[in-house]
């Protein structure tokens, strides 16, 4: 099954609530995951667990081109769903 | 809040902070005060603007800044060139194009840094030289260029007029942060950064001045704990410099992030990481670390992860050779130091892998928590967990005192090597040492205890709520700012004598004396103290001369051998600064008409010292043995013998430089008195010089120092650094075994000798120090003058030379110490006699 862009978002920002111990409603989908506090470590982690779950390689920083989790989930719900 | 009540607090709290700044002298030498005072008037002026109007208004402000502290042509220059930058950014052209067209305009700048000596290179090179990385590096993934004024703001802000190191500020934090309509909250928050970091560089006093341990008592243990240690914590001055300069930036809407969080409690090498100047970590995981570890990513996470550490911190070393080149304009590219950074990325890779194990035990663990479980604090649920509270307690205070030693070890790698020497000779000396081990271990293990306690008292204070897990900043800010104006504005009589020493001590801007003497120079210190060329408007509002000329000792001078180094050329004359600087023919900064054989019913006193008896930087009519020996035959009585006081001061001489000039010079005038002249740092360049004649193997004309050596150990066979340490921890024997043989042949000769102590104002020393240097001095048996207060309570800005010259006074301090030692003579006739 190919997960959604509203799925990857939802993953996304339990990954990040459990990442960086705070409550997953005050996430905000929109805002840079950097300005979460994700670090360095954290960035990877969730990069590795991403692409554990999605079967999908990054060839890039994600992070560069889709900054929010909103985007970020967008941008691989398509790239999932045309592979 | 009401708006005009609103900016009435804040404008209030500015008000005290700008007392404050200016009381203590915050960054007086950067002029920080006139740059804050612009930036008060102009939060005065911005919080009153309709919002549309507010983001032209503080790229406006910088840019008027900058022509009004850099003058013309520096500002001009500055605006120009970096306006030129920025117009490339701008053109409509593919980004590829315009990333090769800044490179090439950056090589050609840095060749033009190398060739031209032009003092706006450090400003320039402070705005343009990360900003323009950062920026291109944005400019990648931007539809459209950002607002024109953003951009001047970002490239051109205020704090930069007097902070050349500054924060790495990412240009997207630095644009998302940006509230036109910010209300008094930010502009509060703002005073709570400013507050924040100058307690921080009054902290940062603090330990320099008291903490700091002087090199000659490094040869104890527990000094050299202390040493590295303060050593560390002297980092204060950069986090509070940063903080101060995001509390600039809030005034004006700009909601930054914090720069540094509470880095003296990391408790691993990557939490120092994320904790200690946190801009260059993000700057350095996005341009740096995520590219590369994407890059790797096929060779797996943990291999991916590890390189990319070590190349973030072969990065860090090169970016801080290319940023010291761009603010001082040397090249400094020593393999030690890159050695030691790979030590250093050695170290966070392998945390990283262990951060890496970590965070996937966590997630295998993570179905059992809930989601706000997982939003409380995970120390706190730990310390409620009860039998494991103590536990955990205990574990992280270890860690954080475990890494505290370690980064002080390292940080004295990168900023005070010659600290290892004295390390090794520690370790290296058995059970003599095992006093000294077993202080430090307690010390370190009560810290460990005060942690425990302190985290179970906060822990038991939360949980019943007397105190909140985060306090209010704009409490916080209050109580500081409180405390800060109450040290202000404390009356003496208030204080008692002591507390009042040590707080006229923290009012001054001052160098150590190791720091006058140019012996430890750190990386951050360096780049801290580079200044910004003012222009004359601002040097004439701060009453500042222009800027100095560069005519060094070294022109006046010539080598001659290595016990006596150098010596003055006879008959040189030339300016420096614009005072006229003549050598007489018999080598002396002196009248031209003395002679060597002594007149009759003269009365000689030969001045010995530095370059301050010499003059360096005043007329030859102002130095102070001069200005002495008129005062002295003014008053002179009829029948009474004529004064004449020798001018035998030399630069860069220390205790042994000045034996031997008496020897070979002073004792053919035959003088009635010898006026040794000491500063702070008389006892800085003796062992180095020393240790030089060692390893030059020099034979020693002095028996005294070959005691001393004997006594410490030192063999010509001993390494060049071991000795140095080693003579290091004997300064005192040492300094106390040249007096004692150079009173014994004054009486000897009949010459009285005598030890005129003149400290240079601005050069901080603690006063038990200081008074333990007099003191040694009339044991050796010299009659001792203290001129200690000789400034008599004038700014050290109003008796040196200037900005320029931190070291040397000018007229009026030779005039001043001329009327104190004259005061003195009047009052002690007997030193003026034969005996």
């Amino acid at each position: 099954m190919t997960p959604s862009a509203e799925e990857i978002q939802a993953w996304l920002v339990d990954r990040v609530a459990a990442l960086t111990e705070v409550n997953p409603d005050d996430v905000d989908v929109r805002a840079p995951l950097t300005r979460h506090g994700l670090d360095s470590v954290m960035v990877v982690v969730l990069a590795a667990d991403l692409e554990t779950w999605l079967n999908y390689r990054f060839r890039a920083n994600p992070l560069d081109a889709h900054p929010t989790i909103e985007a970020l989930a967008r941008f691989l719900a398509g790239e999932v769903a045309n592979r | 809040m009401n708006r005009l009540l609103a900016t009435t607090v804040v404008g209030a709290q500015l008000g005290l902070i700008l007392l404050i700044a200016y009381t203590f002298e915050v960054a007086a030498r950067i002029h920080f005060f006139p740059v804050l005072c612009l930036s008060v008037a102009g939060f005065l002026v911005h919080v009153w603007l309709p919002e549309r109007l507010r983001p032209a208004f503080f790229p406006l402000l910088c840019v008027g800044g900058v022509m009004a502290f850099l003058g013309w042509p520096n500002g001009a220059w500055v605006l120009g060139i970096g306006g030129g930058l920025i117009g490339v950014c701008y053109l409509p052209i593919a980004l590829g194009a315009r990333v090769l067209l800044i490179s090439v305009a950056a090589i050609v700048l840095a060749f033009l840094r190398l060739d031209v000596d032009r003092a706006f290179w450090p400003v320039l090179g402070s705005m343009f030289m990360f900003r323009m990385i950062v920026y291109l590096f944005e400019a990648r993934r931007a539809r459209e260029n950002p607002p024109l004024a953003l951009t001047v703001a970002y490239f051109f802000p205020l704090p930069n007029l007097c902070f050349l190191f500054f924060p790495i500020i990412d240009f997207q934090t630095f644009r998302e942060t940006y509230r036109p309509s910010a209300s008094w909250h930010q502009a509060q928050a703002g005073v709570g950064w400013i507050v924040r970091g100058l307690s921080h560089l009054l902290a940062y006093r603090i330990i320099k001045y008291y903490f700091l341990p002087a090199p000659h008592q490094l040869g104890e243990l527990p000094y050299l704990a202390l040493f590295l240690a303060a050593n560390y914590a002297l980092y204060l001055h950069v986090s509070g410099i940063f903080h101060i300069i995001t509390g600039m930036f809030h005034l004006f809407g700009f909601e930054l992030p914090r720069t540094h969080h509470n880095y003296f409690l990391a408790s691993s090498f990557t939490d120092v990481w994320r904790r200690i100047n946190v801009y260059w970590k993000d700057f350095m995981t996005k341009v740096f670390f995520l590219p590369a570890f994407f890059a790797l990513r096929g060779w797996g996470t943990g291999v991916a992860v590890a390189v990319a550490a070590v190349w973030v911190f072969v990065a860090t070393w090169l970016l801080h050779v290319y940023q010291v080149f761009w603010i001082t304009g040397g090249l400094d590219v020593n393999p030690e130091v890159a050695l030691l950074w790979l030590g250093a990325s050695v170290f966070v890779a392998w945390n990283l892998q262990r951060d890496l194990a970590r965070a996937g035990r966590r997630r295998a663990a993570e179905p059992a928590a809930s989601a706000s479980e997982r939003a409380s604090d995970p120390r706190s649920l730990a310390l409620a967990a009860g039998s494991s509270q103590l536990w955990s307690a205990a574990c992280h205070a270890l860690q954080v005192v475990g890494m505290f030693v370690l980064i002080s070890l390292f940080w004295a790698g990168w900023n005070a090597p010659m600290v290892f020497p004295f390390l090794q000779t520690q370790l290296t000396a058995g059970t003599q040492a095992l006093p000294g081990v077993l202080l430090v271990a307690g010390v370190l293990l009560g810290v460990v205890c005060a942690g425990v306690a302190a985290q179970l008292v906060r822990e038991r204070l939360h949980r019943l709520h007397l105190v909140p897990r985060t306090p209010s900043p704009a409490v916080s800010a209050l109580a500081l700012l409180t405390i800060l104006t109450l040290v202000a504005l404390a009356p003496h009589a208030a204080l008692g004598d002591r507390a009042a020493g040590v707080v006229a001590l923290l009012r001054r801007e001052a160098d150590t004396p190791v720091e006058a003497a140019m012996a430890v120079q750190g990386y951050y210190e360096e780049m801290l103290n580079a200044r910004v060329p003012t222009g004359a408007w601002l040097a004439a509002l701060q009453g500042r001369p222009k800027p100095l000329q560069t005519v060094t000792y070294t022109t006046m001078s010539r080598p001659t051998d290595d016990l006596l180094e150098r010596e003055l050329i006879p008959g040189w004359s030339g300016e420096v600064d614009g005072s006229s600087l003549t050598v007489n023919r018999l080598g002396l900064r002196d009248r031209a008409d003395r002679a060597q054989a002594k007149p009759p019913d003269t009365q000689r006193i030969a001045a010995v010292g530095s370059s301050v008896v010499m003059g360096y930087g005043v007329g030859d009519d102002e130095a102070f043995p001069l200005l002495l020996e008129d005062r002295l035959n003014a008053r002179r009585q009829p029948g009474e013998p004529l004064f004449e006081v020798l001018n035998f001061g030399t630069g860069k001489s220390y205790a042994i430089h000045r034996r031997v000039l008496i020897d070979r010079k002073v004792l053919a005038f035959r003088p009635d008195a010898i006026f040794y002249v000491a500063h702070q740092d008389e006892m800085l360049g003796t062992v180095q010089h020393l240790a030089k004649l060692l390893e030059r193997r020099v034979k020693l004309p002095y028996p005294c120092l070959d005691d001393v050596l004997r006594k410490a150990g030192i063999t010509p066979d001993t390494p060049t650094g071991e000795a140095h340490a080693l003579l290091q921890t004997r300064a005192l024997e040492l300094i106390d075994a040249l007096y004692r043989d150079l009173v014994k042949d004054c009486r000897q000769r009949g010459i009285v000798p005598v030890w005129v102590y003149v400290p240079m104002p601005g050069v901080a020393e603690a006063p038990a120090r200081q008074e333990g240097f007099v003191r040694l001095a009339r044991e050796a048996g010299f009659e001792v003058v203290d001129l200690t207060d000789w400034a008599d309570g004038r700014r050290a800005a109003e008796v040196r030379r200037g900005q320029a010259d931190q070291y040397h006074p000018n007229a009026l301090g030779h005039r001043l110490i001329a009327e104190r030692l004259d005061t003195a003579l009047q009052q002690r006739p007997g030193l003026l006699r034969r005996r």
